[in-house]
């Protein structure tokens, strides 16, 4: 009997992270429903229990069909997907490399900024407009990634630190400069920008369907998948790559093997940036064709549960990226439909970073055992 | 560990190094004034006490402190100021302020000892906050779910307040905030999770969890968001010391 | 009291840490336990002390099975533990640390710290230990500091104390005094068991041994009857040559050649001063000095991981003073360091790509930007079984392996590059008996393909062995510069601790 349970844990232990992943995700959902039980008033005061209950899974049942239930619903997921996918890499490049880039949101802000110049000041042809816009996007975040790597190369300055103050400044200079004559819009006062010209935008991918322009895919998904493959690329086969993977798990023995670690600080943190800079685009160029005062949202804290969650592996990233998407997706169509706030998928989030960075909490409820453990630091903590 | 020691340096590395931060600090804001904070002609009226008002001449006062940070600046980086060198800088900046609100108050006039306690009661929240911080640097712990459990203590004591008052609107936020920072410590220390993710992950629940519950409960039952406020409290003598008494003393308990 | 541990067993996944120990101890006698790293100790350790609970077997005292949950019952129970690496807060003074946890308190809870002081010199008394309660931590010798924790230790009342590699740190007289204090806790009636891979002084103070290896106990032996070769014998379980072979050195031109080397740290403080000395090809130099007199430091400023201040290094003639650590391998520099797990391995990696760690950016392994890691997984099972590295397979991650099996994966990558000069800083620290040999074996081999080596040891027995010349440095300089076959090791750890063996009073 002993033999056969250590033979199942066994088999659990090989596919344990995936199935870790998995009960925590689950775990996650229970614990929200259990909100929504809690925090139906009406419901709870009339004693209607099985009213409650009803609200959880009409709730569920609306994420489900808003993220994936038609053709409009994927459209949506991927579209939201996007952005979280590149911004998601750009945390993972840096974790990779010990680094904890809060500064998603700023280096998209600044992607988009760049990105959108060209997007204006230039008239097609698209087949040469869209590339550069997108590559002057990836060139504008890798730029302002660069600001907190030189920081810590040069002064040891931490970068939780100097990234979420960069936002800040990112976000105030794009209000001001969203009112300069450069970039806003000719008839209006209030922070918007010129409109990207057509031969800028991102191809819809849905667009050989005719009449349903209520499909807003675009290309900015495949590049985003391209991104995927370009990240895993870099780690597994380039020299850079070792050097960061190396130099993340252990800072002294990079420097003692001869590597150029103050180099490596600023590459990872330039290409952070470039990857938020290529959701800027994405956004700028595909989804919205404009950018007004905050198009980036609070993705870097998205970004940040992303890269936890798939362990800033290629695939797990990309995974995780498309979860928090549908999860987006979904929670409008929630919000319609079930009357549960939007804000619902905030706390489901965070539940899930929290179960999926407690495995020993996992363990503990749904009683696998002999699951590996991940422990460790995810990255350098304070002046160490 | 070296057991040889050459004379001790009269100061250390770090020394040297936050003392040529302050002076090229001084300097910066020498040049803030120089040529932000003089554009703005006109006289600044700070009002003190009912009767009366300073008035500074902005343009001016702000050439002024600019040669006088300079001036700091350069003694900073050349001698340094030693024990006083605190003393200097919260005097800097103090003036710094000062030309700061004449800049933004050129040609008008405000209430200073107004503004002065809504300083005090604004920077409540912050003080408490870094007290929180500090409190766990101390102890080697890091929390950043200081806006999380802030957050969480706001909401509580909103609605506990509403429903009991404002006494026991304080008692439900700070247990509030110790269950969140119980809820750090379960998963930081049983279950062996990173101190810093824990930390954001409690300060996206403690947000989605104020919102989603604020849309949610109390949109639809407003009684749990009515909170009958302190009222401020002059406490007698203190409070009559012109400008700094008002400021300091006419507050409400909590402060 | 009587403590035995019964058919203990604790497992991990993977591997059988502790298989059915059976120990004894009473107090007034002093148990060491022997065995290589892996074999079980530190686990059964920290079984006794609270920290796991076992799988199997109990712990029974005076007769009565008990149960840990946390080292806080063990010493309850009367179980002390003075660790390797000690748990003092440098800051703080000796009675604060000594009371830290069970402080005493007055009214409202306000520490007393003048009933800890007179505490601690009741007890410092008693046992001879000479402790001043209001000296700070980080200003005192090693020495000292254990004393400190010794007396944290019978504070809190332990009947037995169990103390974990203790000599690693000492100089050879502090270790005399060590000793000492040893006879006279067990005079007092504690009982002491004493963790070492040392057999020399097991043999000396034990009154009885015992062997573990691969988690059973193999055998208990009698110091009196046995010899070194023959525990030895039963750590590893096979005959181990416990002496380096040798012939005598063919020293050929100037390799490395140091002049004046001086290295101060940010603060001002002096870790190295006017160091010179040569090493030639074909020769081995030792330095032999007791942890923190500046071997470290020299070290780094030889392989560029810290800056020099002043002074000169040069290779081949060529000035390498400010070359960063790459341009020094590739002009032939090798570096065993002396924190494998900090310095020379990333954990996290495989054993293959540790293999290359120092070479993956040779032509031989990359093209341009892209690794090449066919070649890369072609050395590294060359290596793997060149260097007879115990590992399932070269994807495993380098960070399970033992301490003497990731030390093999270091000696593998350095030394099977074509090399002018090799650096080994405590090339053997906490690497099992069977390791050991095979890498001074390598050592010693590379010596005589003509490579110059300097290697650096707290283990005076392994530096005076390796050398065929042997410099002493003791707070930063280079006291003297001995013929190892012409010394004592009494006479070499005076220079040590900065005496000279004709001006010393023999005490």
């Amino acid at each position: 009997m002993k033999n056969l349970f250590n033979k199942l844990g066994e088999r659990l232990d090989r596919v344990s992270s995936m199935k870790l992943t998995l009960l925590a995700v689950l775990s996650a959902l229970l614990v929200g429903a259990f909100i929504i039980v809690i925090s139906d008033v009406d419901n709870l005061k009339n004693g209607d229990i099985l009213g409650a209950i009803s609200t959880v899974g009409s709730a569920y049942w609306a994420l489900v069909v808003g993220s994936f239930g038609s053709l409009r619903a994927i459209s949506n997921t991927i579209n939201s997907s996007t952005p979280l996918i590149l911004c998601g890499i750009s945390v993972a490049i840096a974790f990779k490399a010990g680094l904890f880039n809060i500064g998603a949101t700023g280096q998209m802000l600044a992607g988009g900024m760049t990105s959108l110049w060209v997007g204006f000041a230039m008239d097609g042809p698209g087949i040469i407009q869209v590339p550069l816009a997108i590559l002057a996007g990836a060139i504008g975040g890798a730029a302002f990634g660069a600001i907190p790597g030189i920081l810590k190369a040069r002064t040891g300055a931490h970068e939780v630190i100097t990234t979420i103050m960069l936002n800040n400044m990112a976000a105030f200079f794009i209000l001001w400069l969203l009112k300069t004559n450069m970039f806003q819009r000719e008839d209006r006062t209030d922070p918007i920008s010129k409109l990207v010209s057509a031969e800028g935008r991102l191809p819809r991918l849905f667009g050989f369907m005719d009449g349903r322009a209520d499909l807003v895919a675009h290309l900015g998904f495949v590049v985003a998948i391209a991104a995927v493959v370009v990240y895993w690329w870099f780690l597994k086969k380039t020299t850079t790559g070792f050097e960061f993977r190396a130099y993340g798990l252990n800072a002294d023995a990079a420097t003692y093997a001869g590597m150029h670690v103050k180099r490596l600080t600023v590459l990872s943190m330039m290409f952070a940036g470039g990857f938020a800079g290529l959701a800027g685009a994405a956004e700028v160029l595909g989804t919205y064709g404009y950018a007004s005062t905050n198009f980036a949202g609070n993705i870097g804290f998205d970004a940040i549960a992303i890269a936890l969650l798939g362990q800033s592996s290629p695939l797990g990233t990309l995974f995780a990226a498309i979860l928090f998407g549908a999860l987006q997706a979904g929670g409008r169509q929630m919000q319609t439909n079930s009357d549960v706030p939007i804000d619902l998928i905030i706390v489901l989030r965070a539940l899930i970073v929290m179960f999926i960075a407690a495995p020993l909490l996992v363990k503990t409820i749904w009683r696998t055992k002999n699951a590996t453990i991940t422990a460790g630091q995810t990255f350098r903590g304070w002046g160490s | 560990m070296s057991t040889t020691e050459v004379a001790a340096p009269l100061l250390s590395l770090e020394q040297r190094k936050r003392s040529r931060n302050v002076g090229f600090s001084l300097i910066f804001l020498a040049l803030i004034s120089a040529f932000f904070l003089s554009a703005r002609p006109g006289d600044a009226g700070f009002k003190l006490v009912e009767s009366f008002t300073l008035v500074l001449p902005a343009q001016s006062f702000a050439q002024a402190l600019a040669i006088l940070l300079g001036a700091l600046g350069a003694v900073q980086l050349y001698r340094g100021f030693g024990k006083w060198t605190n003393v200097v800088l919260a005097f800097a900046t103090a003036m710094f302020v000062v030309g700061f609100l004449a800049w933004a108050t050129s040609g008008g006039s405000f209430n200073l000892t107004g503004m002065l306690q809504d300083t005090v009661t604004r920077s409540v929240p912050i003080t408490l906050g870094a007290i929180a911080g500090i409190l766990c640097e101390r102890s080697g712990i890091i929390n950043i779910a200081i806006e999380g459990q802030l957050l969480g203590g706001a909401f509580a004591g909103a609605v506990i307040g509403s429903l009991y008052g404002p006494w026991a609107g304080v008692l439900g936020a700070m247990a509030m905030g110790v269950g969140l920072s119980a809820l750090l410590a379960v998963f930081a220390i049983r279950f062996k999770v990173d101190q810093v993710i824990v930390g954001f992950a409690i300060n996206f629940f403690s947000l989605g969890l104020t919102s989603f519950l604020s849309q949610r409960v109390l949109t639809e039952n407003p009684e749990y968001n009515i909170v009958k406020p302190f009222t401020p409290y002059a406490v007698p003598l203190l409070s009559d010391i012109p400008v700094i008494g008002v400021a300091l003393f006419t507050q409400t308990l909590l402060v | 009291m009587k403590l035995e541990l019964r058919g203990i067993t604790k497992r991990f996944p993977g591997v059988v840490a502790n298989d059915n120990v059976n120990l004894s101890l009473n107090t007034g006698e002093v148990l060491s336990l022997i065995g290589e790293n892996g074999a079980g100790k530190s686990t059964l350790m920290s079984v006794l002390y609270g920290m796991y609970k076992p799988d199997e077997g109990e712990i029974v005292i005076d007769g009565t099975p008990l149960v840990f949950a946390s080292p806080a019952d063990a010493i309850a129970a009367g179980i002390g533990m003075v660790h390797q690496h000690f748990m003092l807060v440098p800051v703080f003074t000796v009675a604060e640390n000594v009371v830290l946890g069970v402080e005493p308190t007055g009214a409202l809870g306000k520490l007393n710290i003048d009933e800890a002081r007179r505490m601690v010199r009741e007890i410092s008394d008693k046992y001879n230990l000479d402790l001043d309660p209001d000296a700070v931590i980080e200003d005192l010798p090693v020495g000292v500091q254990q004393r400190v924790e010794i007396v944290k230790v019978l504070l809190r009342d332990a009947k037995v104390v169990v103390f974990d590699e203790p000599t690693a740190v000492l100089t050879p007289s502090e270790i005399i005094e060590f000793f000492q204090i040893v006879k006279t806790l067990v005079s007092a009636g504690r009982g002491v068991v004493f963790i070492t891979h040392k057999l020399k002084e097991a043999l000396n103070i034990a009154d009885r041994i015992a062997v573990l290896r691969r988690g059973k106990v193999v055998g208990e032996v009698d110091p009196k009857a046995a010899t070194e070769s023959q525990i030895a014998e039963m750590m590893v379980g096979r005959p181990v040559q416990l002496t380096v072979e040798k012939n005598s050195a063919k020293a050929g031109d100037v390799v490395l050649k140091v002049t004046d080397l001086t290295v101060l740290d940010a603060d001002g403080r002096t870790h190295v001063e006017n160091v010179s000395f040569e090493v030639h090809s074909g020769e081995i130099v030792g330095i032999a000095g007791v942890q923190g007199n500046g071997q470290t430091e020299l070290v780094e400023a030889l392989t560029g991981l810290r800056k020099a201040t002043s002074g000169v290094i040069a290779l081949d003639g060529k000035d390498l003073t400010h070359s960063d650590p790459r341009e020094r391998h590739q002009m032939g520099m090798a570096h065993i360091p002396e924190d494998r797990q900090r310095q020379g391995l990333v954990g996290g990696l495989s054993v293959a790509e540790n293999l290359v760690l120092t070479r993956y950016h040779d032509d031989q392994f990359s093209h341009g930007v892209i690794v090449d890691w066919e070649a890369a997984d072609a050395i590294a099972e060359t290596l793997i079984t060149e260097y007879d590295i115990r590992t399932p397979n070269k994807e495993t991650g380098v960070g399970t392996l033992s301490g003497g099996n990731q030390q093999k994966v270091i000696v593998a990558r350095e030394l099977s590059r074509d090399l002018r000069l090799t650096i080994a800083a405590q090339p053997t620290r906490g690497v099992d008996v069977g390791s050991i040999e095979y890498i001074h074996s390598r050592i010693v081999k590379e010596r005589d393909a003509g490579t110059a080596v300097l290697i650096v040891s707290t283990e005076l027995e392994e530096v005076m062995a390796l050398s065929d010349r042997l410099l002493v440095m003791y707070r930063g300089k280079v006291v003297a510069e001995l013929d190892p076959k012409k010394v004592t090791p009494m006479e070499v750890g005076l220079y040590m601790a900065g005496s000279r063996p004709d001006s010393a009073v023999s005490a």
